[in-house]
């Protein structure tokens, strides 16, 4: 379960932190586009699928969401 | 140039009549109004939502900030994306607080779980007030769109008054439904319109192929981040305030399409498709490094994606992307209209007025709202220019609020957080006015780190006042309130 967590941060580190990435932030092109563009778009297109596998570890969070209201 | 003009015509009447068909009789409650009785189901959602992610800043913004900014335009789709992630674990826990305790808005949910009305009205007048220029934007936004493509003022004119009086017509009669239904709409053109962008503009500027390794070699400063204005500083942290007041849901208008979900399930399912969407944003981008290449020096950057359009495609097509622009304006706005309507409503009107006249206000602000944005759109277009620079880095002082109000630890009463908010937007207005040298940091992280020291010590403060059985009263927190 802890990975399962743990990749649901890993997109966000890696779209906010690519401008500091040698490899990302550079003038050459991928697949005829700018290095930077297709760094974020992919990381775009992974989210989706990794926040879709996670679905199923937040359905016991909407009990703890129960109790938070009576608090 | 008359087959334009009749696809435009056409095409705005169209948007405006299917958001009459989202009810058959007018909505009779604020919470039918206002979140569709909470009823929707994922894909409602889905294109709700999805439907923000477009606005006239598609259109016009976008594509001129390739011109000044390059590659650091792809802030938009990265901050969307970490913000959906946000949103996937936070939005199901705002809906169901929500629903078991009936708020409609931000403010219900600040006011309550802080037991304080004072902070419920003060983030209901920042939301109208720091909301009202997004919207006149957005009409100001359309006139520029049929201007560019038209060239002509008084089509721009007719064109701001027909659709505002469209979208007053189906909010007033059809509220949050209308807005679904004119979304998906909306989606479906813009994905139409772009589609034609991306295949038409670079095809008659000598192939796609040919456009970025012209700007490798011509302008390569543009595919990199680097010293200026637009370097990684300014990257990074403006990715992070947006993404920050997106999954806070620091944006009034956010409310209303969370709020009308039928389950958490539904918004988290949501929330996982919706980074691919995001993709879509690419599309104009690239037209924007088209007109970079194809454009004189000296042409308005926010007029480029028009004008390469203008200059590819015949005419009627033209008229085609300028329907897809006007969606991006009348769909967003009639989300804005009812999040200001229903802040006003509920929020800012006194405790003691009942359901039915609260009801009866929030509709009549919706013709007062869209009145004032349409009279200072073509009047005075630049009159809340200024106030449009704290738009986001001001509502995003709300976001420790949100995020604490979740929590179980979090300060009985809602003065810390009143205190947090007051000292942030007055950085955020200090710095955004005063032109101090921020090293390209967005003010909206500056107010917010300011926004969080101040609160934790008026947290500390209060709550060891309250601990202490000398000073400690009943009417503590009714007097803060």
């Amino acid at each position: 379960m802890w990975f399962k967590r743990l990749a649901i941060a890993i997109p966000p580190l890696a779209i906010l932190l690519s401008g500091w990435l040698p490899f990302v932030n550079q003038t050459s092109l991928w697949f005829g586009l700018p290095s930077l563009i297709v760094w974020i778009g992919i990381w775009c297109l992974v989210t989706a699928p990794i926040l879709w596998t996670a679905l199923g570890m937040y359905t016991d969070d909407d009990e703890v969401d129960a109790a938070e209201v009576q608090s | 140039m008359t087959g334009m003009y009749v696809v435009i015509a056409i095409g705005i009447l169209l948007i405006g009549l299917t958001g009459f068909i989202g009810r058959r009789r007018p909505a009779a409650s604020m919470s039918d109004w206002a979140v569709g009785g909470r009823r929707f189901g994922t894909w409602t959602v889905w294109f709700l939502q999805a439907g923000e992610i477009f606005t006239t800043f598609t259109f016009l913004g976008l594509a001129g900030l390739v011109f000044a900014g390059g590659v650091a335009v792809s802030y938009v789709p990265g901050y969307l994306a970490v913000g959906y992630v946000g949103l996937f674990l936070l939005a199901p826990r705002f809906w169901r607080l929500a629903k078991e305790n009936g708020y409609l808005t931000n403010s219900d949910f600040l006011a309550h779980r802080f037991t304080s009305p004072a902070l419920g009205r003060l983030s209901a007048v920042l939301g109208v007030v720091f909301l009202l220029p997004y919207l006149q934007l957005q009409v100001t936004g359309l006139g520029l769109i049929v201007k560019f493509t038209t060239g002509n003022d008084s089509s721009s004119t007719v064109g701001m008054i027909v659709a505002v009086v469209l979208v007053a017509g189906f909010v007033l009669w059809a509220g949050i439904h209308g807005v679904a239904t004119t979304s998906y709409l909306k989606d479906a053109l813009m994905l139409i319109v772009l589609g034609i962008l991306i295949v038409g503009v670079p095809l008659a500027f000598g192939g796609h192929s040919e456009i970025f390794p012209r700007v490798q070699k011509l302008r390569p400063e543009l595919l990199t981040l680097h010293a200026g204005k637009f370097d990684q500083i300014w990257f990074f942290t403006s990715m992070l305030v947006s993404a920050l007041g997106l999954a806070c849901m620091t944006l009034p208008y956010m409310w209303q399409g969370v709020l009308s979900a039928k389950s958490g399930n539904a918004l988290r399912r949501n929330y996982a498709l919706l980074p691919i969407y995001t993709l879509a944003l690419f599309l104009p981008v690239i037209v924007g490094f088209v007109a970079v290449m194809e454009l004189k020096s000296g042409s308005n950057p926010d007029a480029s994606l028009l004008t390469v359009t203008k200059d590819a495609l015949p005419g009627w097509l033209v008229g085609l992307v300028v329907v897809g622009g006007a969606a991006t304006a009348m769909v967003p706005s009639a989300a804005m209209v009812i999040g200001m309507s229903a802040l006003m409503a509920n929020n800012i009107l006194p405790d003691s007025v009942d359901d039915q006249t609260r009801f009866r206000v929030g509709r009549t602000s919706v013709v007062a709202v869209l009145a004032l944005a349409l009279l200072l759109a073509l009047v005075r277009p630049a009159l809340l220019a200024n106030l449009l620079l704290l738009t986001y880095s001001g509502l995003v002082q709300l976001a420790p609020g949100n995020l604490l109000g979740l929590s179980k630890r979090r300060p009985r009463s809602g003065l810390p957080v009143i205190l947090g908010i007051i000292a942030g937007e007055v950085i955020v207005i200090w710095l955004t006015f005063s032109g101090l040298d921020v090293a390209h940091i967005n003010v909206g992280i500056i107010g917010l780190a300011v926004n969080l020291v101040v609160l934790f010590i008026a947290w500390a403060a209060t709550s060891r006042r309250s601990l202490d059985p000398r000073q400690r009263t009943d009417t503590t927190e009714a007097r803060v309130a």
